[in-house]
Formats: C-alpha cells, structure tokens, sequence
C-alpha cells in the first residue's frame, strides 16, 4: 500500500482498491503521510512564544502522588542520590536526582500514553522507552509538568513531594 | 501548552508563505482565541486539531485582508481554489499532521527513526542510506515497509482519517 501511494504502479491494484472499502482507507492514511513527510516545520522565535505564553492563564494540573521514596535532611543538604516513585492513574513516573557539581542533575521514565513533558528548563525529549534528563541548579527546580490525554500532571519539585498528592509547603 | 503546540500553530502560516511579522500575528491571535476557548475545551486531546483549523482561518483572514488592500498577489492562492473555509481547515489539518508524523517518528526504534528520515525528510538515495546505516541494498525496501506499518499503527488517526 505504501507503494501505492508513493505512486508505483502494481498490476491488479486499482480493480482490487475499487472494491476494497479497508483498502482504499489504507491508501489515503498512506498518501497523507507521505505528504505529510513532505510539509515543512516552523519554529517561531522566543519573544512570540513569551508574548503567547504570557496571554495564557496558568493550566489547572493535578499533582501525583509520591508511592515510593522521600526526602530527608540529608537528600535536601544534596550530599546523596535518591529516587522518587509518583503515580496519577495509570501514569506512573520515576525520577532519578543526582548530586553534580553545579547542582542536580535528573534522570526520569514515565511510563504512560505522554503528549509532551516540560520542566524548568523547557520542554524535555523522552526517548522511544519514555526516559528523559535535565539539570537544574536547585532541588526547588525539579519539577516536571505532563502533558497526557487526561489533562496536565505536575510531579512536584522533590522536596515539596507527598503521598497524598498535594504539595508540602515546609 | 503554548510551548508543546508552538510549531504546529506557526508552521500553519508559514507554510502558506505569510512572512515572520504576519505569522506572529497569527500564533498570538490563535492562542488569544484558545486563552478564551479554553473553559469550553474538554479534552487536551482535541487541542491540536482545534488550534490547527484557528491558526488556518486566522491566516486566511490576514491573506484576504492584504488582498483585499492589494498588499499580497492573487498567484499564491491558486492552489486554494475552493471554499477558503475548508481551504483553511486543510491548511491547519496538514500542518498538524507533519507535526503529528515528526513527533511518532521520533519515538520510533532507532533503525526505523533514522531509515525514514534519510528517505523521506533527507531524501537521500538508497546507496548513501546503504552506507550511512550499514544495511544491505536489498533489506531496504522491506524494512521500509515494516517501519511505515509501524509508523502508520502510531498516528492518532482522527488527523489522518
């Protein structure tokens, strides 16, 4: 079908297609892509984006809950690495945090159907086993916002994280 | 949000040729329109296929208006013959959907990722793709096909049904 739709011509295809409602579904999802392939990108510049991102209210977002680990005094004084378990439904993320020398370094997996991730630094690129790593020079910055099909989940920032969901404000 | 649909929104009128200054205009005259949409939107995932048709209209709108003051040419819109709405529609469908392909190649596995984007986003031929990848001659064409199915298996198909 691929084929087909990169334009080569097979013996027998166009009578089959005539008849083959699937088929001729398959063709046009093939066409699309390969036009698709084909249209360009465009990224805009950083003051559109601030001028757009500043038009918008705050997104409302629920906040995982912390299943597994948490912070103590020494975590915070950043002497160790520590890892923290957070669910939300069916999302569940695990978040690395390791002590570098010019402050935390963050290794994450999400497992769940993700749009896109974002954290302090801006948007974060998952590879194709939902793992991603970003630094920051403060623990305070190592939230992470989720963008999935059921709305937007913030995995607070290590020391503010708690099993019940909400934010520990200490 | 605004930062996750920055390019589709962007790409919308300038892939229909409106300059830097115009496109602006129409990313934040978009985004204002989703700022006042937004108590109604539902579900996160209709907002790409919503931005996507707004962003077309807007930049159908700042064509006509040019038009209109003779600022633009009537040759850049031949190829929207049609209705101008369903022509802005398919303007903003089209651009949501070489993000949506970008964004599933790129969670593809590596060999799948790096075979389609030498032959279809770099064009190259399949002799350089032989050497850059290391792969026989012979094994492109079916690992072409096993790595569009997976691709196609991948795209939320409301955008290209």
């Amino acid at each position: 079908m691929a084929d087909l739709a990169e334009g080569q011509s097979i013996s027998g295809a166009s009578e089959h297609l005539e008849q083959c409602l699937a088929c001729q579904k398959e063709l046009k999802i093939f066409e699309a892509m390969f036009k698709a392939f084909r249209g360009e990108i465009f990224e805009p510049s950083e003051e559109a984006l601030a001028r757009a991102i500043a038009l918008m209210p705050p997104a409302p977002y629920r906040t995982a809950r912390l299943v597994l680990g948490r912070m103590s005094p020494v975590r915070r004084a950043g002497s160790e690495e520590f890892q923290l378990v957070f669910e939300d439904g069916d999302l569940n993320a695990r978040l690395m945090y390791q002590p570098i020398p010019t402050g935390w370094s963050v290794i994450g997996r999400i497992d769940g159907r993700v749009t896109s991730v974002e954290s302090a630094v801006g948007k974060l690129e998952l590879d194709e086993s939902g793992r991603f790593r970003f630094e920051v020079e403060d623990l305070q910055e190592t939230d992470v916002y989720i963008n999935s099909e059921n709305g937007i989940v913030k995995i607070p920032a290590a020391p503010e994280a708690s099993p019940d969901g909400t934010e520990r404000s200490d | 949000m605004v930062r996750s649909h920055a390019a589709l929104v962007y790409s919308v009128p300038r892939r229909r040729g409106l300059g830097t200054d115009d496109s602006d205009d129409v990313f934040q005259r978009t985004f204002l329109a989703l700022h006042a949409e937004l108590p109604n939107i539902r579900s996160a995932q209709a907002i790409p296929k919503w931005l996507s048709v707004v962003a077309g209209r807007e930049t159908m709108r700042l064509i006509r208006k040019q038009e209109s003051r003779g600022e633009v040419s009537l040759e850049p819109l031949i190829d929207f013959a049609g209705s101008s709405e369903i022509s802005a529609e398919t303007m903003g469908i089209e651009a949501a959907q070489s993000i949506e392909l970008r964004r599933r190649l790129a969670s593809l596995p590596e060999r799948c990722r790096e075979l389609l984007s030498r032959l279809y986003l770099m064009e190259h031929p399949y002799e350089k793709i032989c050497e850059e990848l290391g792969i026989p001659i012979g094994s492109i064409g079916p690992t072409r096909a096993r790595c569009l199915s997976k691709l196609k298996a991948s795209l939320d198909h409301t955008l290209f049904e």
